[in-house]
């Protein structure tokens, strides 16, 4: 032992380990992974990050035909049998053709927001030690994309951009304790904030806090942004209410929400580059967003 | 260049493109996913190259492939190399030292370096900030990747201890 404190092999590895923690000091301290040495990494590793990627997507697709070809024909009697319930419903029901213009109105997001700039993006990682969803993004600065840039799919509210490289970023999802954004029901009009739950994130849920103690809220109830704070824009379906009940406190109320968007398996997602009225970064006077780092 | 030269030179690169194939299967989404559970496999392969291959160059690999996972991790860059690095070094000394290099304790190394890891990030991560419902969390999410990724050790146990033996009895005739 005393042989190895003395050799320069002892001295290589304390130069490293010293090395560690002066960089994870300067990372700490700039709030951000953004040093020259994770770009660099980053550089190296997202070339095969991406191709496996791919290759996952596309073997998981061919065998999912198989593997579920009893649930999709259920889902399809399912479907069909919905379609039909649907198809009575419309005839001559004027309330549900509105809702359903406006449920159109939420998927187009394109033509319904002209001010929206999008960059489309492949998922070519996750943090397996992450257990919020976390994931990164094949796309970075260099394609526009900046930190609290909000991250969507046609189905609703995915989460938000936190970190930005060079050819990478860093997506924080709605499930995350350190997400926040406004929000309101559709219905009732009454806002709060979705943010993440350490319980409700292993099954994909989140929750909606601060809700008035008279809310008329119920499950089933559409939840979008609120747009307050110009981190997100408004009316981005971020999910339905699954179970309401009264906060520890006795003065609001909190709601689990069922993202609309498949956070766990998302592989594409839309970037939302710039919208009107957006803020700039992250600010926690906003209430909306996410926490400083 | 000498044979010896080159056969090490080859050893470590078959071991590098291992450590760098593990970490592209630990990081794809969705490829080594098992009821919502994606191990740890860079640290495990770490540790197995500091038992067969000592102190020195098990940390540098550690060092190394932990800037790796900081790249796409969620924590302050920089910390899994550090707690890589200290890891393999303590493995390939504890080799020496303490443990004979046996599959079973090869499998303890990595199971107490990888409960080790997960504990601080827990520690950091969240009950510095004084999270709610942290107990059911860690034993319905963190425990059983702990357990999931040690298994892994297993694997690559066997797999680092055949590439040694089929590069060092050449390398020692020379």
């Amino acid at each position: 032992m005393q042989k190895f404190l003395k050799s320069w092999y002892f001295k290589v590895l304390c130069g490293l380990a010293v090395f560690c923690v002066a960089i994870m000091i300067r990372a700490a301290a700039s709030g951000s992974s953004e040093v020259f040495l994770a770009q660099a990494v980053s550089v190296i590793s997202q070339p095969f990050l991406k191709f496996s990627a791919s290759v996952t997507n596309s073997v998981s697709e061919f065998l999912d035909r198989f593997a579920n070809a009893e649930e999709l024909y259920l889902e399809n009697q399912e479907l069909r049998e919905q379609l039909r319930q649907a198809n009575e419903k419309l005839i001559g029901a004027e309330q549900d053709k509105r809702e359903n213009e406006q449920f159109r109105s939420f998927l187009g997001l394109k033509e319904t927001n002209p001010d929206y700039e999008f960059e489309p993006a492949t998922v070519i990682g996750r943090d397996s030690t992450n257990r919020f969803y976390s994931f990164t993004i094949d796309k970075g600065s260099i394609n526009g994309v900046e930190p609290a840039d909000p991250v969507i799919t046609a189905d609703g509210l995915v989460g938000i951009v936190w970190e930005v490289g060079l050819t990478y970023a860093h997506v924080r999802t709605v499930l995350d304790i350190s997400v926040e954004a406004g929000v309101y029901d559709i219905s009732t009009r009454d806002s709060g904030i979705v943010t993440g739950d350490i319980s409700l994130s292993a099954e994909g849920l989140c929750k909606l806090k601060y809700l008035p103690r008279e809310s008329g809220i119920a499950s089933g109830n559409l939840i979008v942004t609120s747009g307050i704070g110009g981190v997100f824009p408004k009316d981005l379906v971020v999910g339905t209410v699954k179970s309401i009940s009264v906060d520890s406190s006795g003065l609001s109320l909190t709601a689990v929400i069922v993202p609309a968007a498949d956070i766990e398996n998302v592989t594409d997602v839309l970037i939302i580059k710039s919208f009107n009225g957006q803020s700039e970064g992250f600010s926690e006077s906003s209430g909306e967003g996410g926490e400083t780092e | 260049m000498t044979k010896y030269f080159r056969r090490k030179v080859l050893k470590f690169l078959t071991y590098a493109l291992i450590v760098f194939g593990a970490y592209i299967i630990q990081t794809t989404p969705g490829l080594f996913d098992f009821f919502g559970i994606s191990p740890i496999l860079v640290l495990p392969a770490c540790i197995c190259i500091a038992v067969y291959e000592g102190e020195f160059a098990g940390g540098l690999f550690g060092f190394f492939f932990g800037l790796f996972c900081d790249s796409n991790s969620e924590t302050v860059f920089g910390f899994n190399s550090l707690l890589f690095l200290v890891f393999c070094v303590f493995a390939g000394l504890a080799t020496i030292y303490i443990f004979r290099r046996s599959t079973m304790n090869i499998m303890l190394l990595c199971l107490g370096a990888l409960f080790l890891r997960s504990v601080l990030e827990f520690a950091f991560n969240f009950i510095l900030f004084g999270y709610e419902n942290l107990e059911p969390f860690f034993y319905t999410e963190i425990a059983p990747q702990i357990v999931f990724s040690a298994i892994f050790s297993l694997p690559f146990c066997l797999l680092f201890r055949w590439l040694h033996r089929k590069f060092e009895p050449e390398t020692t005739k020379e």
